[in-house]
């Protein structure tokens, strides 16, 4: 495979920026048009254009688990979300938010529907990597 | 309790969640498998005596009112084909086990038969059409994998039409849905069953539910749209194999039961004709594609579809008696034919080939597992003291 330099350049540059814009879609959902589907398409965007820059051994030490992992972890959260108003004597998927005060930033809201949407994502993003992954090898 | 219901889809869920998490922080995924499958089943069975005790079983998801939310519906007939899904799911874990080879366990088998037992629960407590759509995609999605894994050149071929066949499904279902939900405003199938009687039964009316029956038949693989099914159904590893014999046209049939009952009779649009020279035909060509063929997976995968269209006949009949015999008999087909195919396996193993002309003189040798195979075929074939029976004599 022919990895030109210039993919490579491009690659290693816009890596950072790609996930940074997935993770800005990502945070936009909910309210406006985004969310964890499409921050999670993103994402695997960025993570593509690593593995055509330098190939499948550097793309899965990009990844903090095997993508098959990232599934798993992502229905764990997920399911959890789900299950924490269950937790609370509320009904189960039943969604709760909470006010966060961090020093230094405005006051924000955190809810169980971002965890939910948090999961939808490492499950795309480890799907679509072991798409292109096994395609890649083969 | 009131989340009872919630057991049997969290419980699969979170065994294939579990069992795709990185491998220093999971347990043996073998055992997970198998604990987890009984716990359904042990779930499946309390939620039962709930039922029988305390009457239909309703969860609203995220405390919506009932006809805007998702609801979840249970009553005894969920809740039995809760059951005999969890005992198909736990017995074919078992099987798996020394079945299987490892290749196929590391590439996701077990959290994929998860899936299958995750989606094929949700169909069954699913109160309303659109909940009911994703479910299917659930269990397609799932299937098709499991379908493919191992990535034989047989195996590809037949994911590839198994795939297409039910996406056409999903297309008319999907459409279905849209236009049903355009004439009545909503989708909650106890609201469709109050609804419905009161509209004048029309064209467009007829049409929608035209395409609502269409989905349904090929899921359960009748004729016109049984192809799928021989197709697909011998090429995957004969557990897997066994797991769809077992589930996946049965969801069609519990489904269309459902759909009569609910929809279909408060709608005054009948399709009763339809459905039963569709069951009779169904009958007819599954038993003679299974008489034409030599390899055991074929014939019996064939023979399922024959069995299919018995208990559309039931359905289509519209009796009480004749409903009953459709329920009786689904559950009677799904431990045979998944005890059937689960001895096609040990046979082929001893044997060397799933294929009849080479496996002469089994029996002298393995008596035992002949004998196995005999009652099994003969409560199919409806010989007295066997449950079959019961079916065959109405």
């Amino acid at each position: 495979m022919n990895n030109g330099k210039l993919l490579a350049l491009t690659a290693k540059y816009f890596l950072p920026l790609l996930l940074f814009f997935s993770l800005v879609v990502f945070f936009r959902g909910h309210d406006q048009p985004g969310g964890g589907f499409i921050g999670g398409l993103i994402g695997a965007v960025a993570c593509t254009l690593f593995l055509f820059g330098y190939g499948s051994d550097k793309a899965k030490s990009l990844l903090p688990f095997d993508p098959r992992s990232l599934i798993g972890l992502g229905l764990l959260l997920s399911l959890g979300s789900a299950l924490w108003g269950s937790y609370h004597n509320q009904g189960f998927f039943k969604s709760f938010w909470y006010e966060v005060a961090l020093p230094g930033l405005e006051p924000f809201s955190v809810g169980t529907p971002q965890f939910f949407d948090l999961g939808v994502y490492l499950v795309v993003l480890g799907s679509l990597m072991i798409i292109l992954l096994s395609m890649w090898e083969e | 309790m009131k989340e009872g219901i919630l057991f049997p889809l969290i419980l699969p869920l979170l065994m294939a969640t579990l069992s795709l998490l990185p491998r220093r922080w999971r347990f043996d995924r073998e055992l997970m498998a198998l604990l987890g499958n009984l716990a359904h089943l042990v779930f499946s069975l309390l939620l039962f005596f709930q039922i029988r005790a305390h009457g239909v079983q309703t969860l609203q998801i995220g405390a919506w009112p009932a006809p805007f939310g998702i609801t979840l519906v249970a009553d005894l007939l969920s809740a039995s084909m809760l059951i005999i899904t969890g005992l198909v799911g736990f017995l074919i874990t078992l099987y798996s086990l020394g079945s299987l080879d490892s290749l196929r366990q590391s590439f996701g088998y077990f959290p994929l038969l998860h899936v299958v037992v995750f989606g094929c629960s949700g169909v069954f407590v699913a109160g309303d059409l659109f909940n009911l759509f994703v479910w299917f995609e659930v269990i397609l999605i799932a299937s098709f994998v499991l379908l493919t894994l191992g990535g034989e050149r047989e195996q590809i071929i037949a994911g590839v039409k198994y795939v297409t066949l039910n996406g056409v499904a999903s297309t008319f279902f999907l459409t279905g849905i849209g236009l049903l939900y355009l004439q009545m405003g909503t989708l909650n199938l106890a609201d469709l069953f109050g609804k419905l009687a009161q509209v004048p039964a029309g064209g467009v009316l007829s049409l929608t539910l035209l395409f609502l029956l269409i989905t349904f038949l090929i899921k359960a693989g009748s004729f016109p749209f049984f192809f799928w099914l021989p197709a697909s159904y011998p090429t995957p590893p004969i557990a897997v194999s066994a797991l769809f014999a077992a589930l996946l046209t049965k969801v069609g049939v519990y489904v269309l039961l459902r759909f009569f009952s609910l929809v279909l009779l408060p709608s005054g649009v009948v399709f009763s004709g339809l459905l039963s020279w569709a069951a009779g035909l169904t009958m007819v060509l599954g038993v003679l594609g299974a008489w034409s063929q030599m390899d055991i997976r074929r014939i019996l995968s064939f023979h399922i579809i024959s069995q299919i269209g018995y208990m559309l006949m039931g359905i289509s009949f519209l009796s009480p008696l004749a409903l009953s015999g459709a329920i009786y008999f689904m559950f009677h087909n799904i431990t045979a034919k998944t005890n059937l195919f689960l001895l096609g396996g040990v046979i082929a193993l001893l044997g060397g080939s799933y294929r009849l002309e080479q496996l002469g003189g089994l029996f002298r040798s393995f008596g035992l597992l002949g004998t196995l195979f005999l009652f099994a075929a003969l409560s199919l074939a409806g010989i007295p003291p066997l449950a079959g029976f019961l079916v065959s004599s109405p």
